[in-house]
């Protein structure tokens, strides 16, 4: 499973107010709710969103990450707690009387061979196992710092990212390595994100882009912004497109990079980049929060809304000024399709994603949403 | 020559031997002084930082080996017992019909936990001193395979799952536990335990299995701590429950219980928290029985009477009918039997508030304790037949395993292995240290807080000169030869100093061991080897670069930016090769409100890596908090220009020693 | 001392020796008193279970009356003798004549002349024998009809071979009929707490430390008949004693039992069969139960019948026939002549010149019966209390509670201690009369005030250990003990 939440986002979360689409952005083509897809899109559309809130259970209304576990349990990273769904729809919070090292959980990741969750936090990163938290601060053991941004479980050793550098925990050793600024191409150790690779561990890196790591050979790779600007695109689809990186995501040979400046995406077997800005693409917001990749297709949660691609077509759902809910369609070649949802995402503001073939969850600044998937064959059928 | 001309040379003589003795004294002192960086220190010998060879160490010689029976499997038809000879190295083929070892096995590695599959015709051996289990053939007890697992696997279970075969092995040196496929033979996944997981059960024909932890462990010191159960599904490698036994350790017994959906831990409840003013009604520990039911709850209850203990239970059978359950006592050499429908019954009447003061109750276990078998020495592991009409004994220290009729719970015999080693006095002197006779009531054992010679991770409140003045964690008595003084105060310049009258005072609350057992004693305690914390696959292959690393720091006699250490204030200074111990009392900081003193004993770091906590009461959780918590002023060493890097490297060269 | 002398003395002890065996296997220490005598008015209890002319005697096999063997000879009474561990010496009650005081002596086991080991002011009686050879007994005699309503209550001593008693205990009723237990703790008859003259005065079983330290109670506190008696442990895991609805002289007593595992459960009937009338009962090497018992007017036998010894057999339906008697005397005790396996030692924390001791209550709240104690409201200080200098309990002072309801202290030792547990508002929420002591130095802990019997305590650590101890002093005038040990 791949881990996701959002980094500096969440920092931001109490300060941006930005959480619908400033007037004037879309306009809705028709108030036809019902209108059919004219072709397939190669991923799966959303017909319809179910939202949660405090109301509902949540420990709290700010969403950090989310996470589908092999089990089928939906796990939440809240601003009050670790939470899970259970199989009666109800929530139950874990917090620190729990075990848990702090209430405030920024990331989460499944051990793919225990099953095992380990849980990011605002001081330490805890592992549930069996029904227990057991916690590793950076006093008690060698992560590198209490905060950790992001959590990834590779091959037997948890990456942890933190601002003193990605921590690297080998669960049979009980050992840790800490990469930063002194040992790997960083020029400061503030790490965001961790994403597993073929091989690889990619550690997307606070103005130092992504950092690619083998950890059979030691050896690193870093993946720069080569015009060095993150004010401006200079040279598109050549390289990172900031080295602002605020996640990282990679699946099936994709690596996907988010930033506060846009999208990137790097295919390893071509070894070719491409990049998207708000301006002058589809992409929504060029402030990214996250990005969950699942095949060739990412799924990137931005402070306007959540934007689906694999490069090429796009749906962007978003929230209107009058509090509505859109999605809208871009095909290559064709004009931007918008249209109303009859249902909404619980918030503009959205910081991680989950997906898979049948289902999707959004983790908003305000709730979470459950998205249902339209029959693709109905669409298809209808153009 | 004269006699004056004598005298005149003699005096001649005297003057000038005085002369050579005052300047070398005045040398020595200063050497002494200079080379520890301190002052006013007072006068030592120049053992303490010469003279001393790890490798003239008693448990650095060769040794007499014995055939002490550890695991025991009995094949499906029970015609069959094999038996792990763990100091012998081998493993041992015996006749259920004649009681006669029938062949061995040659297993390197120190086997320990057997099993065998469901048809009998492989047996899988635990190997804790090579990290291995070994795969034999039953038709010839040749070793057809081999696979490395985690440090000291010290037992091992055999099921079938949904997913195929299964192999669940316990490994109490790394603290998890390996599961294993065997077609082919791999390692599926390695789960996190608890502390020290030493032995398992199959549960509901495999879809469970549940793994005792041995040692306890606890968030904070003066909290109390528990012990885990793991349980989890060896077809997915998933941990379904860690269910938490409050206020035990040394639980190194679990048994399955068919029809009633219970686990069943033999295990000691500590009172460590409270200060030790007597032995009485189980003040310091008592031995229970903790039930863990389908629903996840678990109950403790006594295995000691009011007036009588049976301490460090360890192995523990339960009946095919699910009806009785055998536990084995190495303290007091007994097995005591368990009604297990009277238990039932019991729990099935009692309230929550009732069970979760059952294992307070010193005369609860009236209800459902029905019989005491006596023993050899030491009794430890137990197998039942697969009908459950023969208990089998594995008597430790007696190098023989006792047979026993379930039904009338009369003995059958012996099966012999060996003589005992009567004439070993370390054989002799671990009988002391694992019988409980030495305690007031029989209440517990040295092996009780030093299971195999090592700690139990937990602080103790001793009395000596107040109540709450004096709270210790438990030492390791693993590599201890060479390290006197003992006792963190470094008071008592040998074992049978530690362990004496003292000990019979403020501990025991008995006579104390009288001199020649303590003599025996203190030679077992000598020939204890260092707890190895190194994986075995590592052993010899030097030091990783970050072990490099934290070894340079910690020999540094300069700061990364050339800024001299005081020799005070490093780490060799008072830690010092070869035992990392200059064997003085040294100031680092930790004197709380209630220590008397504000030094402390150096402790040797030989196998440090797996005592914890540290410092002398204990309130160091791990090693990283020696410095990232409780270090003050660089008073225990410089570590203030150290990096998180480097004390994560130091830690890690500190795990090797 | 020359070659010489020292063969001389030599000879003379080899001599001894052999004119003192070893008494045979099998052989039997009884105490027998004239039969069809009446008694004399009696001055304490010892005159009254013992008359003139009383005497213990040895009985070897085949145990005839003619085999008899006085051990307490050239004395006017003697009785409740007791075996050393090794078996060979008896220990036993004698005086010397009508008018002297009772006291200890002893008596090599295969015979001789007795020689008195106390020198008791008021007398000595009920010896027992513990770890290492030490003799305990009690000290002073009641008078006859005050053991346990004496103003000067007898209290359990301990005594090296050659060296002055130390006093064990300071129960305010008096300590009697002490006997070792296997675990070195030292098990005698005492009254359970109550409030002075007019509370119920019910006799009970308590254990201590053989150097007086950690008074526990054993069994009959909640349970008990009115009198106890003889206490003695079997080899099975259980503790023979005398129950009586009385303690006086003339009650019929009959034999009860407990089981070490658990004594405040298991109070049960030690025969089969009706024991009415049963004067002692102790174990055999072999398991059997050896009793003493007055069988006037029992089934079988006539009102002329005297006390008879019986060796019983585990579970036996009935008596059986007697084992020995002898129509002229009572043989009232019996013990066997056997070594045994000594008990434990016990290294003492005691501190002669210490003052007081510690004492630390886990917690005060922790009851097995809050409502019957006062409710279950939390107490915030105890009051101690001090039976010292007079015989009404003294206020000592309070010591505070802490919040998790622990205490601790420092109190003075050697004097009998009650506690009030107080609230808030100053109510007591539980009270216990002064029964329990410290010895000086001592260290001693209990879980809880009035808390469930043999309970473990719970594994957490008490606040009051936090802080240094509060210490109480006992007034000037009270600071001299009850009974000075002589």
């Amino acid at each position: 499973m791949k881990p996701h939440r959002s980094p500096l986002g969440l920092a931001l979360l109490g300060l941006t107010a930005a959480l619908s689409l400033p007037p004037g952005t879309w306009a809705a083509d028709r108030a036809d709710l019902a209108r059919p897809e004219p072709a397939p899109l190669p991923f799966p559309l959303v017909a319809r969103f179910e939202n949660f809130g405090e109301k509902d259970g949540l420990p709290s209304h700010k969403i950090h990450c989310v996470l589908k576990a092999s089990d089928g349990r939906l796990w939440l990273g809240t601003g009050n707690g670790l939470c899970v769904r259970g199989a009666d729809g109800r929530f139950r919070r874990y917090g620190p009387e729990d075990g848990l090292s702090h209430p405030a959980v920024l990331s989460i990741a499944e051990d793919p061979r225990t099953g095992d969750l380990w849980i990011a936090t605002m001081r330490g990163l805890s592992r549930l196992s069996g029904g227990r938290f057991t916690s590793f601060t950076q006093t008690d053991s060698g992560l590198p710092n209490n905060v950790v941004y992001g959590v990834a479980v590779v091959d037997g050793t948890v990456w942890a990212a933190t601002p003193a550098g990605a921590g690297a925990y080998n669960i049979r050793e009980k050992s840790w390595k800490i990469y930063d600024h002194n040992n790997a191409p960083m020029e400061e150790p503030w790490c965001y994100a961790i994403a597993p690779g073929r091989d690889v561990v990619y550690i997307g890196v606070w103005a130092g882009g992504i950092v690619e790591h083998d950890p059979r050979l030691g050896s690193f790779k870093a993946y720069r912004d080569p015009d060095g600007d993150f004010q401006f695109q200079l040279t598109p689809d050549s390289g990172p497109i900031a080295d602002i990186t605020s996640w990282v995501a990679y699946d099936d040979g994709i690596l996907w990079q988010a930033t506060y400046f846009g999208l990137s995406r790097y295919d390893t077997q071509e070894a070719t980049w491409r990049t998207w800005v708000q301006d002058k693409t589809p992409l929504v917001s060029n402030f990214i929060n996250s990005v969950f990749a699942r095949g060739h297709v990412a799924w990137v949660s931005t402070d306007r809304g959540a934007c689906v691609t694999d490069g090429t077509t796009w749906a962007t759902y978003a929230v209107d000024e009058q509090g509505r809910g859109l999605v809208r369609i871009d095909r290559p070649g064709g004009a931007p399709e918008t249209r109303r949802m009859a249902t909404r995402l619980a918030d503009g503001f959205v910081t991680a994603i989950w997906a898979d073939d049948h289902e999707a969850w959004f983790a908003t600044s305000n709730g979470l949403s459950h998205a249902v998937f339209a029959n693709q064959a109905a669409v298809a059928a209808n153009p | 020559m004269t006699p004056r001309r004598i005298a005149l040379r003699a005096a001649q003589v005297v003057i000038a031997a005085a002369a050579v003795a005052l300047a070398g004294g005045f040398t020595a002192r200063t050497h002494q002084r200079i080379m520890t960086g301190r002052p006013n220190l007072a006068v030592t010998t120049c053992t303490h930082c010469h003279l001393r060879s790890a490798f003239k160490l008693p448990w650095q010689k060769p040794r007499p080996h014995h055939d002490s029976p550890g695991g025991i499997a009995v094949s499906p038809d029970g015609r069959t017992l094999y038996i792990a000879l763990d100091d012998k190295d081998e493993v041992a083929e015996a006749d259920s019909a004649t009681l006669a070892v029938i062949r061995m096995a040659r297993v390197p590695g120190g086997p320990f936990g057997l099993a065998l599959d469901a048809q009998g015709k492989r047996l899988f051996v635990a190997c804790p001193q090579q990290d291995r289990v070994a795969v034999l053939d039953t038709r010839d007890l040749a070793e057809v395979a081999s696979i490395g697992v985690g440090v000291r696997p010290t037992d091992v279970v055999y099921c079938q799952t949904r997913d195929g075969e299964r192999l669940v092995v316990p490994n109490s040196g790394s603290d998890d536990i390996s599961i294993l496929t065997l077609s082919p033979l791999a390692e599926l996944a390695r789960v996190a335990a608890g502390r020290e997981p030493y032995a398992a059960a199959v549960l509901d024909g495999g879809r469970r299995v549940a793994v005792a932890n041995r040692m306890a462990t606890h968030d904070q010191m003066l909290t109390a701590p528990a012990s885990e159960v793991t349980v989890l599904d060896p077809a997915s490698s998933r941990v379904l429950d860690r269910l938490a036994l409050d206020s035990a350790h040394l639980a190194e017994g679990i048994a399955a219980v068919p029809g009633k959906g219970w686990v069943l831990n033999s295990m000691v409840r500590v009172r460590n928290l409270v200060p030790i003013t007597q032995v009485k009604d189980g003040w310091v520990m008592a031995s229970g029985l903790a039930i863990s039911r389908a629903d996840g709850q678990v109950t403790q209850v006594p295995l000691d009477e009011a007036n009588a203990y049976f301490p460090d239970p360890s192995g523990i059978v339960a009946s095919p009918d699910g009806r009785r359950a055998f536990v084995a006592s190495g303290g007091s050499d007994v097995v005591t039997v368990v009604d297990l429908d009277r238990l039932g019954s019991w729990l099935a009447g009692s309230s929550a508030a009732d069970r979760d003061d059952a294992i307070l109750d010193m005369a609860l276990s009236c209800r459902y304790v029905v019989a005491r078998i006596p023993t050899g020495c030491d009794p430890r592991h137990l197998a039942l037949s697969p009908d459950g009409r023969r208990l089998y004994v594995a008597e430790r220290l007696d190098d023989s395993v006792l047979v026993v009729d379930t039904a009338s719970l009369k003995p059958l015999g012996r099966i012999v292995l060996g003589d005992g080693g009567r004439d070993d006095p370390i054989r002799q002197g671990e009988r002391v240290f694992t019988r409980a006779r030495y305690t007031f009531q029989g209440g517990f054992s040295c092996r009780s807080c030093h299971p195999d010679g090592h700690v139990d991770g937990l602080s103790y409140d001793f009395d000596g000169s107040g109540v709450g003045d004096n709270l210790l964690a438990n030492r390791s008595l693993c590599g201890v030869a060479g390290t006197e003084p003992f006792k963190w105060n470094g008071k008592n310049p040998t074992l049978q100093f530690q362990d004496g009258p003292r000990f019979a005072r403020v501990l025991m609350r008995t006579d104390p061991i009288p001199d020649p057992q303590l003599d025996e004693l203190a030679t077992f305690l000598v020939n204890l080897p260092p707890t190895r914390t190194m994986p075995w696959s590592q052993v010899g292959k030097g030091l990783t670069p970050a072990q490099q690393s934290g070894r340079a720091l910690f020999f540094a006699t300069k700061r990364t930016d050339g800024t001299p250490i005081p020799r005070a204030l490093r780490c060799q200074t008072c830690h010092r090769p070869p035992l990392y111990t200059n064997r003085l009392i040294s100031s680092v900081g930790t004197q709380s409100p209630r220590d008397p003193k504000e030094g402390f004993d150096t402790p040797h770091l030989i196998g440090v890596g797996a005592v914890g906590p540290y410092l002398h009461d204990g309130r160091a959780k791990t090693l990283e908090e020696i410095w990232t918590v409780y270090q003050h002023d660089d008073l225990h060493g410089v570590s203030s220009y150290w990096s998180k890097e480097q004390l994560n490297d130091l830690v890690e060269f500190l795990k090797t020693l | 001392m020359t070659p010489r002398t020292c063969a001389l003395l030599g000879a003379a002890a080899l001599l001894m020796a052999a004119c003192h065996p070893e008494a045979p296997r099998g052989s039997l220490v009884l105490t027998q008193v004239p039969a069809g005598v009446a008694p004399p008015p009696a001055a304490t209890v010892m005159d009254v279970r013992y008359p003139p002319g009383s005497r213990v005697v040895l009985l070897s096999p085949p145990l005839r009356t003619d085999a008899a063997e006085v051990l307490s000879g050239g004395l006017a009474a003697a009785g409740d003798p007791c075996v050393s561990w090794d078996g060979r010496w008896v220990y036993f009650a004698g005086k010397a004549a009508e008018s002297s005081e009772w006291q200890i002596y002893r008596v090599r086991a295969g015979g001789g002349s007795p020689e008195r080991v106390t020198r008791m002011p008021g007398g000595a009686m009920d010896p027992a024998v513990a770890a290492h050879g030490e003799l305990v007994f009690s000290s002073p005699v009641p008078k006859a009809g005050r053991q346990w309503t004496s103003p000067e209550p007898a209290a359990l001593y301990g005594q090296w071979p050659g060296q002055a008693p130390r006093r064990l205990t300071f129960a305010p009723d008096g300590a009697a009929d002490a006997t070792a237990l296997r675990d070195g703790r030292i098990l005698f008859v005492s009254a359970a707490a109550h409030d002075g003259p007019r509370g119920r005065r019910h006799l009970c079983l308590f254990t201590i430390n053989n150097d007086g330290t950690e008074i526990a109670a054993y069994a009959g506190q909640d349970d008990g008949v009115d009198a106890v008696r003889r206490p003695r442990e079997l080899g099975d895991g259980r503790i023979a004693f005398l129950a009586a609805r009385s303690d006086a002289p003339e009650a019929r007593d009959w034999a009860e039992c407990v089981r070490s595992a658990a004594p405040f459960a298991t109070r049960a009937n030690l025969f089969a069969f009706p024991s009415q009338g049963c004067r002692s009962v102790g174990p055999t090497p072999e398991g059997d139960l050896l009793a003493c018992v007055d069988t006037r007017g029992m089934e079988g036998r006539s009102m002329a019948a005297n006390a008879a010894v019986y060796r019983v057999a585990p579970g036996a339906a009935a008596l059986g026939a007697p084992v020995f008697e002898d129509p002229r005397w009572d043989s009232i005790e019996a013990t066997c002549v056997a070594r045994r396996d000594e008990p434990s030692g016990h290294t003492s924390i005691v501190m002669p010149g210490a003052t007081h001791g510690t004492i630390l209550c886990l917690n005060v709240n922790d009851s097995c019966d809050p409502e019957q104690d006062g409710g279950s409201g939390r107490a915030t200080q105890l009051r101690v209390t001090v039976l010292a200098g007079g015989a009404q309990p003294r206020v000592l002072g309070t010591v505070p509670v802490a919040s998790d309801g622990s205490m601790l202290a420092r109190l003075p030792s050697g004097v009998p201690l009650g506690f009030d547990a107080l609230d808030a508002a100053g109510r007591v929420l539980r009270h216990q009369p002064p029964v329990v002591w410290l010895q000086p130095g001592e260290i001693r802990a209990c879980v809880g005030c009035h808390e469930p019997r043999n309970h473990s305590p719970r594994n957490v650590r008490p606040q009051a250990v936090q802080a240094e101890p509060q210490r109480l002093d006992l007034p000037p005038e009270a600071a001299t003990p009850r009974t000075p040990a002589p």
